[in-house]
């Protein structure tokens, strides 16, 4: 039997309508807090809030109280968000089709029966149905941009260091990334402009400088731009790549110089990168490993466990070796060029049913599970900016999507290509049926 | 002189690590082979790393060539 279908985990509408009444009370007064002021926001469910229980999509969390308030929660309250509720994600952020064993499978906005992506499912979705102007992610490896993808919408996976962690539920503390799913490329600079920039409750915050997100934008042309189409050796579903190379020829329309880049094998980078992930999960899970097992569900308990038999050696070196391929990466592809265009997921959403890890065959859906994330990972293991656009349908009616990899801390330029993008597209206008 | 019993062998002595005690032979098989996998793409690439290299070297990385 399907579990029932669930966006929403938790809705504060009593504090919500008080928040929006003093924002009114606000204004009338003359007093605008911010940018957001007033603007109805949810987030997945892993974001704390002092006093507030937070699931991180789990049962083992679900009367955990928390006694801190995350960093970009704090500064979009200070720019007048409203928070209406939390939203479903996978548990504990760890899966990337949107299923939940404890709390209901989210589904995609645009096909029931479909995934909507994970982690941030209940983001995505949120955003997609426009029952929120944005939505806050986490990205460890492809947790913002996959459900963006299968749902339309736009989402961004900063630079590591460029948005506070601080009171996000941690994944992996190396590879976890904070960021924006919104319908646009502007909502999501409105959104990156309030939450970046550093934070002395996250050392691994960057100091470098934030410009001006939202001014750069409105610019119809791209000319002085030159975007590298990866030749990535990765087999993409036709539709996928009819609607990724329509996408390059739109950005070249609007004058953007488009040359061909060969990528290195991305393989290495996935799996260096899954040694990290699996042994900080399984560090910080170790004790509920232990103590409460059965309340897992099976796939996130076998996707972790793994990092229990790891050799500290070897997650160090995968540490050390971040840094040598990283500014290999950069010298080897991204210079000379100012941003990298790939597909987002080489294959459509699969159907909830045909995913499900605990009913299917675990090995095989830990392959799907792999592919589905393996243009994405890489650029979590190389901490760069990347952004999913969507940029059709299938014939099925599944949202298609790409993705622009850009130089640390160009969020910038990434925001400015898609704005553009969007100006002579509307692929992001598309409402669901719901 | 060995105890008695003898030293645990490592494998029985990972199966006695903190949050293992659920984890089937079956299991531990499968996880071996994820593990030989995962590291063996590590190893493979260590040769590039020098003595100097660590783990900030990234953020250091990211900063440094930032645009």
């Amino acid at each position: 039997m399907a579990r029932k279908p669930q966006l929403l985990l938790r809705i504060d509408a009593e504090a919500a309508l008080e928040a929006a009444r003093e924002r009114d009370r606000e204004l009338k007064r003359g007093h605008r807090r911010g940018p957001l002021h007033g603007v109805p926001l949810a987030h997945k469910d892993m974001f704390y809030r002092e006093g507030k229980v937070s699931t991180g999509g789990s049962l083992i969390l679900q009367d955990q109280v928390a006694t801190t308030t995350a960093t970009v929660l704090q500064r979009l309250d200070a720019a007048g968000a409203i928070e209406l509720g939390v939203l479903n994600m996978s548990e504990f952020a760890a899966g990337p089709t949107g299923h939940n064993v404890h709390f209901g499978d989210c589904r995609n906005a645009f096909h029931a029966a479909h995934v909507p992506g994970g982690s941030s499912s209940g983001s995505a979705v949120a955003v997609a149905a426009r029952a929120t102007l944005g939505a806050l992610g986490s990205d460890t490896g492809a947790s913002i941009r996959l459900p963006a993808a299968f749902n339309g919408v736009v989402g961004l996976k900063p630079t590591y260091g460029r948005v506070s962690r601080h009171g996000a539920m941690p994944r992996s503390w190396s590879f976890d990334h904070v960021g924006p799913i919104a319908r646009s490329a502007r909502d999501c600079a409105l959104l990156l402009q309030v939450i970046a920039g550093p934070d002395p409750n996250d050392a691994t915050t960057s100091a470098q400088p934030v410009p001006d997100y939202v001014s750069r934008l409105g610019g119809d042309r791209l000319a002085g731009l030159t975007i590298g189409v990866a030749d990535h050796g990765v087999d993409i579903d036709a539709e996928i790549a009819a609607a990724t190379d329509e996408s390059v020829l739109v950005l070249e329309r609007l004058g953007a110089e488009v040359v061909r880049v060969v990528l290195p094998d991305l393989a290495p980078l996935f799996r260096i990168g899954e040694t990290i992930i699996k042994g900080e999960a399984a560090a910080m899970h170790r004790h509920w490993l232990q103590t409460r097992p059965q309340d897992y569900s099976n796939g996130v308990r076998l996707r972790i466990e793994g990092g229990l038999f790891l050799p500290a050696t070897d997650y160090i070196d995968a540490l050390r070796l971040r840094g040598v391929l990283t500014a290999k990466f950069i010298a080897d592809v991204m210079d000379g060029i100012d941003l990298l265009h790939l597909p987002m997921s080489p294959c459509l959403p699969p159907t909830l049913s045909d995913s499900d890890m605990e009913r299917a065959d675990s090995e095989t859906l830990l392959g799907l599970f792999s592919r589905l994330t393996q243009l994405t990972r890489p650029f979590n293991f190389l901490g760069l900016p990347a952004i999913s656009v969507p940029c059709g349908f299938s014939t099925s009616g599944l949202p298609l999507a790409y993705q622009l990899v850009g130089h640390p801390f160009a969020e910038a330029t990434l925001l400015q290509a898609v704005d553009a993008y969007q100006q002579v597209t509307d692929h992001h206008r598309m409402v669901p049926t719901l | 002189m060995a105890a008695e019993n003898g030293p645990a062998s490592p494998a029985t002595s990972l199966m006695k690590a903190p949050g293992t005690s659920g984890i089937t032979p079956q299991r531990l098989a499968d996880i071996a082979i994820e593990v030989d996998r995962l590291c063996g793409v590590v190893r493979a690439s260590a040769p590039q790393l020098s003595f100097n290299d660590e783990p900030s070297y990234f953020a250091a990385t990211l900063n440094n060539t930032a645009r």
